[in-house]
C-alpha cells in the first residue's frame, strides 16, 4: 500500500477521518497567558469551538500524523490488514494547519495521534518533530494533546511531554483478555508502562513547581471519607487495584521479547519506573511536563466485560495512576472479523451514557464503584440513571434536610448537582431555606423534591418508598433515555403517553444529563 | 439645576416618575443617579432604556442624558460600598438586551447599598436573583462568542470577524481575544450595533463605531473564499461519526442562530 501524492486537503480528509474515533476532545486543565511575539493562550476551563453533526464538541484539530500502521488491532479502521488510502502529514503541514486554524478561532489547539509507522519509537519521533516545531519555532501557546504510543522508547515519551498539555495512552479494552483477543500487538504491560512513566513525570514536575504531587480534583472531594480520592482509600485499595488492572494479562506481546518490568502496585511516591531523567532544552525554556494531566480511553461493547468490571478498572486508574479523565468509546463496527461483534451491531449509546454518568459520580460526587454496582448487580439500570438507582436502594438516607445536611450528603440527592449543592450551602448562611427559596436560587426540584425536606416538611405528601419513587423517576427519565438511544430522530408527542411521561423534561435537563450534571 | 427644582415642585406620590436613558452604560449609570435622588424623596420611580415600544401612560417621563461625573460617582460607590463582583453584575446586566435591565439594576442597588458586600449572596432576594440570572445569561452569550466567533483574513492582512450577538458582548470578549491573538492585527464587528472592536498587534484593544463606508467595506469582503475556510469545512465534515449522528444534541450546544456567521455552516 504505497502512498500517492495527496493534496493538503485530501490528507486532511483522510487523517481526520482516521482520527475521529478517538473520543477525548477536551482542552481543559491549563491556564497559560498569551505572550507577545507568539500565538495563543490556554484557558483552564477549556473552550469548545464547534459541534459536529454527531453532537460531539470540536475543540482541537484532531488528526493523525499518519494512518499507516504496522499493528493489526481488529477493531481499528487503520489496522495493517485493511486496504484503505494511506497518507502522512509532514511536521510543517501539521504546524501550518494548527496555526492558521487557531488564528481564525476554529480550534483551541491540536490533538495529535498516529498510526504506528515502522515502529512505536520512530512514530513518536515524527510526532515530536511536529510538536517541537509548533511550540519552539512557531511559538504556539495553545493547547496540545498528544497520544503516547505503547512500546515507544521512554526517552521520546519523556521529551514529548514537555511540548504537550495533555497526554493519553489508550487502554483500548477494559481487560487484558480483551486485548489478547483484539489487539495482539499490545498488552496491559506495554500500555501501563508509559502511563506510569507519564504519571511519574507529572508528579515530579508538580513537586518542582511547588504544588501537590497529585492532580487537582473537584471541590471538596478529597475530604469526603468515602471518595476514591481520599488518601486512606488510596493506600487501602492498592493491592486490589493491582489485581483489577492486570486481570487477564499474561504479559506476552506477540513478536516482542522485551521485558517491561512494571510494578503495577507502585505508589506514586516511590519511583519504580523513572520518569526518564532530565530534558535540558525543556528545562531551559521553563516548560512544564504534561500540566493538564493524563487521560485514557477504552472501547465498550466489543468484548464481554460487565459495567462493574469497567467501573472498577476506571476507579483503579484514577486511584493508582492519577489520571485526569477516563473516556469510554461505545464500539462502532468498522471491520468484519470473527472475533468482533457483527457489522449491524448498534453503537451502545445508552450504556456509554450510563458509564459517563457513573464516571461523574466518581469524580465529582464522592461515590465509589462498589456503591453503584456489585458482582450480583454487574450492569447499570437502563431505566434510571446510576445516582437515582443508588438512592432507590438506599432510602435509609432520605429524606435529607436541606438546612442541615452537609455538602457530601446534598450531592447524593438525585437532581442536585454540584452547582445546586454549592448554592444551597452558600444561601443557607443567610437564613433558613424553604422550597420556594430553592427554586429561586435555581435548584431544579423535579426529582430532588421526592428526597428533600425543608424545615422538616416535604414538598409533596408522598411516601418515601421504593416502588412509589421508582415510578416517579422512571416516568421522568423516559424521554431522555429515548433520546440517547435514538439520537438522529425526532418524535412527535403522542396524546397517549407511551413513554410514561408525566412532564416533559426541558432541553436544559437533557443537556445536563448528557454532561452528567445530575 | 433644572431637575433640582422639579423635585420640589412636583406633588409627591400621585404619579410615577419614569427615567429614560440611552442604551449605553454611562447613560444608564447617570439614569440610576437621577432616579435614586427622586426615589430617596419618596417618589415612586421607574427606569427604562429608550425604546419605541417602551412607552407608558400615566407617568411623568424624565429623559436623562449621560453625565460623566454622576456616572463615575455611581460606579465608584458600587465598587466601594458594595463590591467589585456587584459591579460586574451591574455591568453584565447593562450589556444585555433585556428591556427592563435598568430597572433590574436599580432594584438590585437598592438592596446592595443597604446590605453591602454580602448582598450578592442573598440569592433568595428576588432583586438579587434577577440580576444574577440576567448577568449569567449575558455571560453565557459572551462565552458562546468566544467559542463561535470566526475570523477570516482580509486582503489587507487583518483578521476580521463578524458577529450578531443579542447582548452587547464586544467589551466582554475583548480581553480574551487580546491575550490570545496578542501579536495579530484583528477586528470583531458587531453587525447589529455597527460597533467594532479593534486590535493592533501588541497594543491595547479599543472600541469604536464604524462609519457607513467602513461598515460596507467590511460587509463586502467575501469571507468564505479563503483556502483555510475550505480546509476547515473539510475537517468539520470528516470529523463527525455517521453512526452517531445526533442533530438534536448538536443544536442544544450550538443553537441555530449562532451559525449564521460560522465558517463551517457557510459554503
Amino acid at each position: 500500500m504505497s502512498e500517492r501524492a495527496y493534496t493538503l486537503e485530501e490528507k486532511l480528509a483522510i487523517l481526520s477521518d482516521a482520527a475521529k474515533y478517538d473520543v477525548a476532545c477536551t482542552s481543559s486543565g491549563v491556564d497559560r497567558k498569551g505572550k507577545s511575539g507568539q500565538l495563543g493562550n490556554s484557558v483552564s476551563a477549556g473552550i469548545c469551538h464547534s459541534f459536529a453533526a454527531d453532537g460531539r464538541c470540536i475543540t482541537l484539530l484532531k488528526i493523525l500524523m499518519t494512518n499507516e500502521c504496522v499493528f493489526d488491532c481488529k477493531y481499528c479502521q487503520n489496522r495493517a490488514s485493511n486496504d484503505i488510502p494511506r497518507a502522512t502529514f509532514t511536521p510543517e503541514e501539521v504546524c501550518t494547519l494548527t496555526m492558521e486554524f487557531y488564528r481564525r478561532n476554529y480550534i483551541e489547539g491540536l490533538f495529535l495521534s498516529s498510526g504506528v509507522r515502522k515502529n512505536p519509537t520512530a512514530t513518536m519521533e515524527q510526532m515530536f518533530q511536529a510538536l517541537y516545531l509548533l511550540r519552539v519555532k512557531y511559538g504556539f501557546r495553545g493547547y496540545i494533546h498528544v497520544k503516547g504510543v505503547p512500546g515507544a522508547d521512554p526517552a521520546v515519551i519523556r521529551e514529548i511531554g514537555y511540548l504537550a498539555d495533555r497526554m493519553s495512552v489508550n487502554l483500548e479494552l477494559p481487560t487484558g483478555d480483551g486485548l489478547r483477543l483484539l489487539a495482539p500487538h499490545k498488552t496491559r504491560k506495554t500500555i501501563l508502562t508509559p502511563i506510569r512513566q507519564i504519571q511519574q513525570g507529572i508528579a515530579e514536575d508538580r513537586e518542582r513547581i511547588g504544588i501537590s504531587r497529585r492532580m487537582d480534583r473537584a471541590y471538596g472531594i478529597r475530604e469526603m471519607t468515602g471518595s476514591i480520592f481520599h488518601d486512606d482509600n488510596l493506600r487501602l485499595s492498592r493491592n486490589e487495584d493491582e489485581k483489577i488492572l492486570t486481570f487477564g494479562d499474561t504479559g506476552q506481546v506477540r513478536g516482542s521479547t522485551d521485558d517491561y518490568g512494571i510494578n503495577y502496585g507502585a505508589d506514586t511516591g516511590t519511583s519504580v519506573t523513572s520518569s526518564g531523567g532530565l530534558v535540558p532544552w525543556a528545562e531551559a525554556r521553563g516548560l512544564s511536563y504534561v500540566p493538564a494531566g493524563q487521560s485514557t480511553q477504552m472501547i465498550i461493547g466489543a468484548t464481554g466485560e460487565t459495567d462493574y468490571q469497567i467501573m472498577r478498572v476506571t476507579e483503579s486508574l484514577y486511584r493508582q495512576f492519577d489520571l485526569k479523565r477516563v473516556f469510554f468509546s461505545g464500539y462502532i463496527p468498522l471491520n468484519e472479523d470473527a472475533v468482533l461483534p457483527s457489522l449491524d451491531t448498534p453503537v451502545p449509546l445508552l450504556r456509554e451514557h450510563r458509564l459517563y454518568q457513573a464516571d461523574w459520580l466518581l469524580r465529582f460526587y464522592g461515590f465509589r464503584a462498589d456503591e453503584l454496582l456489585s458482582e450480583d448487580r454487574p450492569d447499570f439500570n437502563v431505566l434510571v440513571d446510576p445516582k437515582c438507582d443508588w438512592a432507590l436502594r438506599h432510602l435509609e438516607y432520605f429524606p435529607v434536610e436541606v438546612n442541615r445536611a452537609d455538602y457530601a450528603l446534598l450531592l447524593r440527592v438525585p437532581g442536585i448537582g454540584v452547582k445546586s449543592a454549592r448554592r444551597i450551602v452558600q444561601a443557607r448562611r443567610n437564613g433558613r431555606l424553604d422550597f420556594p427559596d430553592l427554586k429561586r436560587i435555581g435548584v431544579v426540584l423535579k426529582r430532588a423534591a421526592y428526597f428533600l425536606t425543608c424545615n422538616g416538611r416535604q414538598m409533596y405528601p408522598i411516601a418515601i418508598e421504593e416502588d412509589v419513587l421508582t415510578w416517579c423517576l422512571i416516568a421522568d427519565e423516559g424521554k431522555k433515555r429515548w433520546e440517547v438511544e435514538h439520537p438522529g430522530e425526532y418524535r412527535q408527542l403522542s396524546l397517549f403517553d407511551d413513554m410514561q411521561l408525566t412532564m416533559m423534561p426541558t432541553v436544559e435537563d437533557c443537556g445536563k444529563s448528557l454532561y452528567g450534571q445530575l | 439645576m433644572e431637575t433640582m427644582l422639579n423635585i420640589r415642585e412636583t406633588n409627591p406620590v400621585t404619579e410615577v416618575h419614569r427615567f429614560v436613558c440611552e442604551d449605553e452604560f454611562g447613560a444608564m449609570m447617570s439614569c440610576v443617579y437621577e432616579a435614586w435622588r427622586w426615589g430617596n424623596r419618596g417618589f415612586p420611580v421607574e427606569l427604562a432604556v429608550e425604546n419605541e415600544d417602551n412607552y407608558r401612560l400615566f407617568c411623568v417621563e424624565h429623559r436623562v442624558e449621560y453625565d460623566e461625573e454622576r456616572a463615575k460617582k455611581v460606579i465608584r460607590s458600587i465598587r466601594a460600598k458594595i463590591s467589585e463582583s456587584a459591579f460586574q453584575l451591574v455591568y453584565d446586566c447593562a450589556m444585555s438586551a433585556y428591556p427592563e435591565k435598568v430597572q433590574v439594576i436599580y432594584d438590585f442597588l437598592r438592596i446592595g447599598f443597604l446590605r453591602g458586600a454580602s448582598s450578592v449572596d442573598c440569592l433568595t432576594e428576588e432583586a438579587v436573583m434577577r440580576i444574577v440570572e440576567i448577568a449569567r445569561r449575558v455571560g453565557n452569550e459572551a462565552h458562546r462568542f468566544i467559542q463561535f466567533a470566526r475570523f477570516s483574513r482580509l486582503p489587507e492582512g487583518i483578521l476580521c470577524s463578524l458577529i450578531e450577538p443579542r447582548s452587547n458582548v464586544l467589551t466582554m470578549i475583548a480581553p480574551h481575544f487580546s491575550d490570545r491573538l496578542i501579536s495579530e492585527n484583528w477586528m470583531i464587528v458587531d453587525k447589529k450595533r455597527r460597533l467594532a472592536l479593534l486590535h493592533q498587534a501588541d497594543s491595547p484593544w479599543y472600541l469604536r463605531s464604524l462609519s457607513e463606508e467602513e461598515f460596507q467595506r467590511v460587509l463586502s469582503f467575501d469571507r468564505d473564499r479563503e483556502d483555510y475556510a475550505d480546509l476547515w469545512r473539510t475537517f468539520f465534515d470528516h470529523v463527525a461519526i455517521e453512526q452517531r449522528r445526533n442533530p438534536r444534541c448538536q443544536s442544544n450546544f450550538m443553537p441555530k442562530w449562532y451559525r449564521t456567521n460560522m465558517t463551517e455552516f457557510r459554503s
